[in-house]
């Protein structure tokens, strides 16, 4: 079922917030369960044959889990360990089958010539996502940072189904606390109003701006191909309008999911601060899908800098060796791994060299900076901050890599991606055509309209900020504010406000229901 | 500190979207563009349609409305040259549109009677009527229409209301920006198909492709075709006493029709196009006798060779059918005052 859709919307929802709170008053334990079985039935409805997997994979890790912390309490290092790395072999095994196996095998195939045949395998809904979840909390629970819990409690945390599809990735210490403090039943009214607000800012974002771009960008790149030649306007067209359906597709998507999660008592975590307002990679990704890049800097990257770090230490290492080492390992390691976890196919792995690229580029420039100062300092001289221009010059070289790097990860194949990169770096002609039917104006106000909020208007959480939007807003508070300064209020022109983009955005679901772009991850 | 009074705000949210929904819902349209919200897929006659009524002074003598096999069973040009062969010269038109659903015929027959005096109307019928109404009423039919419950239970009045702001939006936008939203403002005779447009045969699909009309369907498919079609099927679940709310699409709409028709002074048939070995008997066979003759092609339903699926009829077989109607349709014109 997706958010934006007339079924969700005055079907599921309205039903779900009836039923869970009406029990929430009688018993908070019956609003628990009816919400577990109502989010596995939001699950089911896209594809039924897939949730004995969601199931399973909720049943084995509430297992697993709970072997980790006893044997963690009962002081048994090994057997954690032991736990630990089974959980998640299983956990990144079920993923792999699912998402990598025919990759796999057509690849073999290719480079050995080989006739291997595997049936295509269907990939399960949201199993990059609830696979990470579970992963996360194995690890936590090996760490001592989740404790055991009830099984309904564990369910309820696993399925909530505002998370359930597409994330925000959360951890226990995240979510399991509210189900269990008072806040949870409580506040109902004030709940509700912030997070429709916040679902109705996100279904706009998705409706309204997201599903307008994707009407210019999908001709675009479905033009590419063997033969098509882009000229320069038409490949930046696509490049551009791509980059802002997937940001506000997403982030749209994660502001749905706050929205929801806060109407039923849980504040989510962030997914998205502003990050096409960066200046630079590393910045960047600190602001895209943030809990993927938790996740992956929790769970990958520090497990493998570390050691790399002491290692290189150890050996005496220094200079280019030693940032090769205790951060371009890693770093390629780490990025792979976010290209190859959106999909299984060589302009994932691509696009995840090349942020691996930009942010060792990034991290270079960091430490030669570093080093410049450090230098100046000893001269008694102060390296001045950036000034306006050359700040310009970060936002706009950060803005530029992350599009080339997006023209990869939308492409179907890395053909495609090269034939765009030639069309927008002029190598395909200069001509000023783009073969959009219904382009010009609309084009043209959409794109405007979309990098204007981006560059000017307040994010959603910073549009939110009197009501504590999500859980880790404290921490994100005071960074990227925007040039136009406006916090919701629940006044006259707040709730017209409200009405406006709430009406707006169920309305444009009649162009018809979209799937979410991260849906296919 | 003042109380935030959390409910009523949000009560006041989704109120004041429903009241952008209403004051949405009344913005005016432009009638020519909205006949061209269809333009792109199967539906897109309806433009034709639009046009042959307003801006087209040929007049209208025998109008078809129906579902799509009205359209491939009916040809209106080779029906004109017959009657005028027997001594009738009459103006045909088809403006069938596929897919079931009465409320569109409803429609479609109320527009051409604001321009056109048609002497006979020929509404097609199938087995079973259906229980929704059709998929694309909500995008030509007036916002009126669309906001009044046509008739108690009706299970297609929500889902079309709720397209109406939403509708009035983009063709009031449509007004100032029209080649943005792809919509003409003006009439272009230049790619006007004519009078007497072919609906049999050949059908070109949104996508480009052509769906061949001439050649009769294999036996295979027809045997599919019929399984899909029957397992879909479903006998009357409420009974005869609410017929008239399980089936109301059809008998409202076909109601209307008929009192339309006469208050115009048409005279109004039935047209009943079988399926491929499908009954000749219709479920609604008594209440269409109410209003007008009903002609059976039931003769139909045994001749694999004159299908091109399971339930639409080849050029050949149309070309059957439209010689069989030539007796019957003559009868209703010479009938006419």
């Amino acid at each position: 079922m997706l958010f934006n859709s007339f079924v969700f919307i005055f079907g599921f929802l309205p039903i779900a917030f009836v039923v869970t709170y009406a029990l929430g008053r009688w018993r908070q334990a019956a609003a628990k369960l009816a919400l577990t079985l109502l989010s596995l039935g939001f699950y089911t409805w896209w594809r039924p044959a897939h949730l004995p997997l969601l199931l399973g994979s909720i049943l084995f890790n509430y297992f697993v889990g709970g072997i980790i912390q006893r044997a963690r309490a009962e002081g048994r290092g090994r057997a954690v360990t032991a736990w630990v790395t089974f959980g998640v072999l299983a956990d990144v095994a079920l993923l792999g089958w699912f998402k990598y196996a025919n990759f796999v095998v057509d690849n073999v195939n290719a480079v050995l010539g080989s006739h291997y045949e595997l049936a295509h395998i269907a990939l399960p809904l949201a199993i990059s996502f609830f696979t990470f979840q579970k992963i996360a909390y194995l690890i936590d629970s090996a760490r001592g940072e989740a404790k055991k819990m009830r099984f309904l409690d564990f369910a309820l945390f696993a399925a909530f189904f505002p998370q359930l599809i597409a994330g925000p990735i959360v951890h226990y210490k995240e979510i399991v606390p509210q189900l269990g403090n008072r806040l949870w039943g409580r506040l109902i009214s004030r709940n509700v109003m912030v997070g429709l607000v916040i679902f109705a800012i996100g279904l706009f974002k998705k409706t309204v701006i997201a599903d307008t771009l994707s009407s210019y960008a999908n001709p675009l790149f479905d033009a590419a191909g063997p033969g098509y030649h882009f000229n320069i306007l038409s490949a930046w067209l696509a490049a551009v309008t791509f980059t802002l359906q997937l940001y506000f597709d997403f982030s749209g998507y994660s502001d749905m999911a706050i929205g929801l999660g806060r109407i039923f008592g849980v504040k989510l975590p962030l997914n998205f601060h502003s990050p096409l307002r960066a200046a630079s990679i590393i910045d960047y990704w600190r602001r895209w899908h943030m809990t993927l890049q938790r996740f992956i800097v929790a769970y990958i990257f520090q497990p493998l800098a570390l050691p790399l770090n002491r290692m290189a230490a150890q050996r005496g290492l220094t200079g280019w060796t030693a940032f090769a080492i205790a951060m371009g390992i890693p770093t390629f390691v780490t990025f792979v791994a976010v290209g190859v976890w959106h999909g299984a196919g060589w302009t994932f792995v691509t696009f995840g060299v090349m942020h691996a690229v930009y942010i060792c580029v990034n991290e270079a420039w960091r430490e030669r900076r570093k080093n410049l100062r450090r230098r100046l300092k000893k001269q008694k001289i102060v390296l001045a901050d950036p000034g306006v221009g050359e700040r310009a010059f970060y936002h706009i070289l950060t803005l530029v890599a992350v599009v080339y790097g997006n023209v990869m990860f939308r492409a179907a194949s890395v053909g495609d991606a090269l034939s765009l990169w030639s069309g927008m770096s002029g190598l395909s002609g200069l001509g000023l055509s783009a073969p959009i039917p219904n382009a010009g104006w609309g084009l043209a106000v959409t794109i405007l309209l979309g990098t204007s909020l981006i560059a000017f208007a307040p994010n959603t959480q910073q549009i939110m900020r009197r009501f504590d939007p999500a859980y880790n807003w404290k921490e994100w508070r005071d960074v990227a504010p925007s040039l136009l300064n406006w916090t919701w209020k629940p006044n006259a022109v707040g709730l017209i406000f409200a009405g406006l983009v709430l009406f707006l955005g169920i309305m444009f679901v009649q162009r018809g229901q979209a799937i979410f772009l991260y849906f296919n991850f | 500190m003042k109380a935030l009074r959390a409910g009523r705000k949000t009560w006041a949210i989704i109120g004041i979207a429903f009241a952008f929904a209403i004051a949405a819902s009344l913005l005016p349209d432009v009638p020519y563009q909205r006949w061209q919200l269809l333009d792109g897929t199967i539906h897109a006659r309806a433009r034709w349609i639009y046009e042959r009524v307003h801006y087209d002074p040929t007049p209208i003598d025998v109008v078809f409305i129906g579902p799509s096999r009205v359209g491939a069973a009916v040809s209106a040009p080779r029906l004109s040259r017959r009657l005028a062969e027997a001594g009738l010269p009459s103006h045909v038109v088809n403006f069938s549109l596929p897919e079931t659903g009465r409320d569109i015929n409803a429609t479609i027959f109320d527009e051409m009677l604001k321009r056109k005096q048609p002497k006979l109307v020929v509404i097609g019928v199938i087995e079973k009527p259906s229980r929704y109404g059709h998929a694309a009423f909500k995008y030509i039919a007036p916002a009126g229409d669309l906001a009044r419950p046509p008739f108690f239970g009706s299970i297609s009045y929500l889902p079309d209301l709720i397209y109406l702001p939403y509708r009035q939006m983009e063709l009031f936008t449509a007004r100032f920006m029209p080649s943005a939203l792809g919509l003409s403002e003006q009439f272009d005779p230049r790619k006007y198909p004519g009078s007497a447009v072919e609906t049999t045969g050949d059908v070109i699909l949104p996508d480009g492709t052509v769906k061949n009309g001439t050649v009769p369907a294999s036996a295979a498919e027809l045997a599919r075709g019929v399984a899909k079609l029957e397992r879909g099927m479903t006998a009357p679940l409420l009974g005869p006493a609410l017929a008239d709310v399980e089936f109301g699409d059809e008998r409202h709409y076909i109601r209307h029709i008929v009192a339309a028709a006469r208050a115009h002074g048409v005279r109004v048939a039935f047209l009943a196009l079988p399926y491929y070995t499908g009954p000749s008997s219709l479920q609604e066979d008594a209440f269409y006798r109410n209003s007008g003759p009903v002609w059976n092609a039931g003769f139909l339903a045994s001749h694999a060779e004159w299908y091109g699926d399971y339930g639409h009829l080849t050029s050949t077989g149309a070309g059957v059918l439209t010689d069989w109607l030539v007796q019957p349709v003559s009868a209703e014109l010479q009938g006419h005052p």
